[in-house]
């Protein structure tokens, strides 16, 4: 023992009262003030709260529908109410149910596993919940109203044009979409982030647990997915609200450009639901089996693998649509080939059980995890079917699809979720779930998911089109229908038994079982409200095994940052591939500011799609407010000096510049903007492949005259130049400056005017939004250009009050370095859009 | 008191965006083959190009992109250090085979999209 004493950063036994003192910093507000709470392990319980409730309503909404199709020719349900209630299920399933589900385990999990005190953006987190919450719940309850879109998940065009739709019905689904994109993009930068930097020292990129690694995909996938599909729902939206005709064939739209950008996020989507899952599966089997994953690389390249070929599918989702061969090939193939990664994850997880020699120990975890692999593998086969084109020519359509995508979301989301309840329960609430009654809901779960979907395949086959609301008696469907509907019950019958156990096991006084699995990863180390007491030095991947005194040296103090030493919340950030520790992190506590943000945000869209816009703008700017005072409070300067962490290690309690977590975050944030730019871009060369007649100079009035988008170039040149001279001028710290803030205030102007003019240049053309889909996409890009340049003054505004108040100097910038950032890709994106507005048309007319 | 040097002995550190994008070569490439060969292919078909420009198309990117991922596999260790990776004692190893597994993978895929080169008319309407 006393020889690796030398090897513990903090060796000597810690004064009294440093856990009193973290026990204070963290605490967890009490009573009705819990909704003010940050800390991601807290509200990560919310969020996966409110993703299991959506998870049962759409569920009830699933047995609503068995129940009208368990005989032929039943009226139970009306077709317009069977129509609403697909919609419903299969979108809160997809946007309600799984991805947040998946990114509450993330943000619940990941700080456990990596021994991070928090995520780095703890109040983003409760934002992005709280809008979820609230957007979640009033899209779902359109369907008491009948007012529910009757669309399908994916909503396509024409259909959901206004003429086809009336009514406000399709725009609580834009609605709802808009939340869940909102929440996905914030999580995806605290998961990101979070992930690359707040891992524990000495824990390299590839010591980093599986969860972890596809957590990361999981949040990059979101980075380049969602964007598609974002700006779908605003092209869409804009279609129905001001007719702009983007998806209207007669004016030179297509809907097909909906189904290319629903596609382009839809399919990567289904990866983005089932990585995550199987990253639990990975951290689930090697404790089960008590020896190391097999092929830990082999996994990583899966992962990354999938996240990258999953973007190459997309178009088998169009098969039918009329596209060249040469694509149907090269889809067809792509989609047999994404098949591998997955494979290979299974085969290194029946290679670890095997490896095991028998010591795999069947719980109800690995009873979920079993179920998951036989349901998945399942849905695989089928799936490799349906990417045959002609097999898929066959079905399309049909319930054949149905059984299909049911048993690869629900063998693999679904299973995998439950097998995480049962494996994670311990360490989230320090409660077990009956084993016994675990059983149960197992065996339910599996017969009966089996006993209704098994035979959906031959419904399908047999020629039942999806998405009816009844079917005519004696074709061959009756008895099919009504096992199915028997199963669907069987299994909600277990996922009751799930919820009944639940309820009682949370009712029961907590123990303290520490690591009942006995498993090898840092979420089994002792914790609190603060995760560990000290922050363990990482060197294998298993840290638990390979080293058995952790918990104690841990709880002891003895590794990394025993202590709260600035007397606030704060955790170590390490170097992103090495894990070095580089700075303090100081985070934000409670407050009320981002609830009101989040809570006013969803009132603004919400009385927007209602029509009712003062009050709608009024929100908008409440929530603005909220958001500025919000940020207000951070980036609270150098005041603290630098803390000892250990090992003789003194950290800064400050960060800006290149290294710092907000760079970090902006970074993610222009990724995202830049793939919503690319998914534009593909849009206005898409629909000029369609119909160019209607593109100027032939079918549309001429472009405007070369020296209108020079100018707006010379006024964003000048505005980037102004920006780059205020960074050059920022002030000593306890100063301030004049001329700074004037720079920013002109580079603001110029930001405005360039967007201005170029709207002014095409409107004194005599080109029109509502013309064509030329007009439409000439201004939507400005539409586009336009929301950056509103953030930009926001935050350049904010900058300069920061100024006006003296939190704004060389040292203390980050406010003004990130509007900076963003300011030069915003000018970059503004100078590209003149190149491909004012020049495409010129060179291929 | 322990030193920061039995945690964090001083070495070279390897640099962060080159190790992301050594690390992710293969299917960064294999994006590239996908953009254009996609891409490529639609627009000569839906402008009413000859089929043979598309699969030309095709071949090409197919050519370039496999043509790239065979080296960077055949000089790894060359490759590596362009991308800011510390030279061998203090090279990650894991690192260096998930780059090379992904290449590798890559390298399948594109041969894989590529070969549905001819198998078809490339611009006949499939349905
Ligand atoms: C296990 C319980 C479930 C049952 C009994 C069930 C049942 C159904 C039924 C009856 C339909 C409508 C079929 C039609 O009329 O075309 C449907 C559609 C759908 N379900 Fe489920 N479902 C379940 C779970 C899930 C889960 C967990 C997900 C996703 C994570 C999901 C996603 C969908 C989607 C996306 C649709 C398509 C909706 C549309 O056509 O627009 N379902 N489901
Ligand atoms: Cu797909």
């Amino acid at each position: 023992m006393t020889d690796r004493r030398p090897q513990l950063p903090n060796p000597e036994p810690r004064p009294k009262g440093e856990v009193d003192e973290l026990l204070r910093v963290w605490a967890t507000p009490r009573g009705y003030k819990i909704v003010t709470a940050v800390n991601n392990t807290v509200i990560g319980l919310f969020y996966i709260g409110a993703a299991f409730l959506f998870f049962l309503l759409a569920g009830v909404l699933a047995l609503v529908m068995r129940t009208q199709l368990a005989v032929p020719e039943n009226d139970f349900l009306s077709q317009g109410l069977y129509n609403q209630i697909f919609t419903v299920h299969g979108t809160t399933m997809m946007f309600l149910f799984a991805v947040p589900a998946v990114e509450a385990l993330g943000v619940m999990l990941l700080p456990q596993m990596l021994a991070a005190r928090d995520l780095p953006f703890p109040r983003l987190s409760a934002f992005a919940i709280w809008a979820y919450v609230v957007g979640g719940l009033v899209f779902f309850s359109t369907i008491f109203y009948d007012l529910a879109p009757q669309g399908g998940w994916f909503m396509y065009t024409p259909l959901t044009l206004k003429e086809f739709s009336p009514g406000d019905n399709a725009d609580f689904w834009l609605l709802g979409i808009g939340f869940i994109e909102i929440s996905a993009i914030a999580g995806a930068i605290e998961i990101v982030v979070g992930t690359l930097r707040t891992r524990p020292p000495g824990m390299s990129l590839t010591k980093m647990p599986i969860f972890a690694w596809s957590m990361l995909v999981f949040a990059s996938m979101i980075m380049f997915a969602f964007p598609a599909v974002i700006l779908g729902t605003m092209l869409l939206e804009i279609e129905r609200s001001f007719g702009w005709p983007f998806f209207t064939a007669a004016k030179g739209g297509d809907p097909l450009l909906w189904q290319h950008l629903f596609w382009f996020f839809g399919h990567p989507e289904v990866y983005i639901i089932f990585l995550p899952a199987a990253g639990l599966v990975s951290m689930i089997v090697p404790a089960m089996a008590q020896r190391p994953l097999v092929g830990y690389r082999l996994i990583v390249v899966a992962l990354i693998g999938t996240g990258f070929f999953s973007f190459g599918l997309w178009v088998h989702h169009m098969f039918t649509t009329g596209i060249p061969s040469l694509s149907l090939a090269f889809f067809s193939a792509a989609s047999m080939a994404v098949a591998v990664p997955s494979g290979i994850q299974v085969f290194s997880w029946i290679a670890t059980i095997a490896a095991s020699r028998g010591r795999f120990r069947i719980t109800t975890p690995s009873l979920f995890v079993l179920g998951f692999l036989v349901i998945f593998t399942i849905g695989g086969l089928t799936g490799v079917m349906v990417a045959l084109v002609p097999v898929d020519f066959q079905v399309h359509d049909t319930y054949f699809v149905v059984a299909h995508f049911h048993y690869v979301l629900v063998g693999g989301m679904v299973f995998p979720l439950f097998a995480t309840f049962y494996y994670w329960m311990p360490m989230a609430t320090r409660r077990m779930l009956s084993e016994r009654a675990g059983r149960w809901v197992f065996w339910l779960m599996f017969a009966g998911f089996n006993i209704a979907f098994f035979p959906m395949h031959f419904t399908g086959l047999r020629g039942m089109p999806r998405r009816v609301w009844t079917y005519p008696e004696g074709v061959g469907w009756d008895m099919l229908n009504l096992v199915s509907t028997i199963g669907a019950y069987v299994f909600a019958l277990g996922v009751l038994i799930f919820v009944v156990d639940l309820v009682r096991s949370l009712r029961r006084p907590p123990t303290t079982v520490e690591n009942p699995w006995k498993a090898g990863t840092l979420e089994w180390l002792p914790n609190d409200v603060y995760s560990t007491r000290s922050i363990p030095f990482v060197t294998s991947r298993e840290p638990l095994w390979d080293r058995p005194a952790l918990p104690r040296e841990v709880s002891e103090g003895h590794h990394f940052l025993p202590n709260a030493p600035t007397g606030e919340r704060e955790t170590i950030v390490t170097s992103a591939i090495e894990a070095r520790p580089q700075y303090i992190i100081r985070m934000p506590g409670p407050g009320w500011a981002h609830l009101l943000a989040a809570i006013f945000t969803a009132a603004f869209f919400l009385l927007l799609t209602v029509k009712l816009v003062i009050p709608a703008l009024t929100c908008g700017v409440i929530a603005i407010i909220a958001c500025l005072t919000w940020t207000w409070s951070l980036d609270p300067g150098p005041s603290k000096g630098e803390v000892d962490i250990g090992a003789g290690i003194r950290l800064p309690t400050y960060a800006s510049g290149p290294s710092s977590h907000s760079w970090w975050a902006m970074i993610v944030l222009i990724f995202v903007t830049a793939s919503l730019y690319i998914a534009y871009v593909f849009s206005y060369l898409y629909l000029w492949v369609v119909s160019p007649d209607v593109w100027a100079p032939h079918g549309s009035p001429a472009l405007p005259a070369p020296v209108w988008p020079v100018g707006g170039a010379l006024l964003t040149i000048l505005g980037l130049l102004a920006i780059r001279a205020a960074g050059n001028r920022l002030p000593g710290p306890g100063r301030r400056s004049v001329a700074q803030p004037l720079l920013n205030a002109i580079a603001a102007f110029c930001l405005a005017g360039a967007v201005a003019v170029e709207i002014l240049s095409h409107w004194q053309s005599g080109l029109r939004p509502t013309d064509n889909a030329y007009g439409a996409m000439v201004y939507m890009q400005s539409a586009l250009n336009g929301q950056l340049a509103f953030a930009l003054i926001v935050m350049i505004g904010f900058a300069i009050a920061r100024m006006v108040a003296g939190k704004l100097d060389r040292v203390r910038r980050v406010s003004f370095d990130n509007a900076a950032v963003l300011y030069t890709y915003a000018a970059a994106q503004i100078l590209f859009g003149l190149v491909l507005v004012h020049g495409f048309p010129r060179v291929a007319g | 008191m322990p030193k920061r040097n039995t945690f964090f002995p001083p070495a070279p550190k390897p640099s962060t965006t080159g190790t992301l994008v050594y690390m992710l070569f293969g299917p960064l490439v294999w994006a590239v083959q996908f953009t254009l060969a996609y891409g490529g292919h639609t627009l000569v078909c839906a402008r009413g190009g000859a089929p043979w420009i598309s699969d030309v198309v095709v071949l090409a990117a197919t050519a370039l992109t496999a043509v790239l991922l065979v080296c960077f596999l055949v000089w790894q260790e060359r490759c590596a250090g362009a991308f800011g990776q510390p030279a061998p004692p203090r090279r990650d190893r894991p690192t260096d085979g998930i780059a090379r597994i992904l290449a590798f993978l890559s390298l399948v895929a594109v041969f894989w999209g590529g070969a549905t080169v001819g198998l078809l008319d490339a611009c006949v309407l499939g349905r």
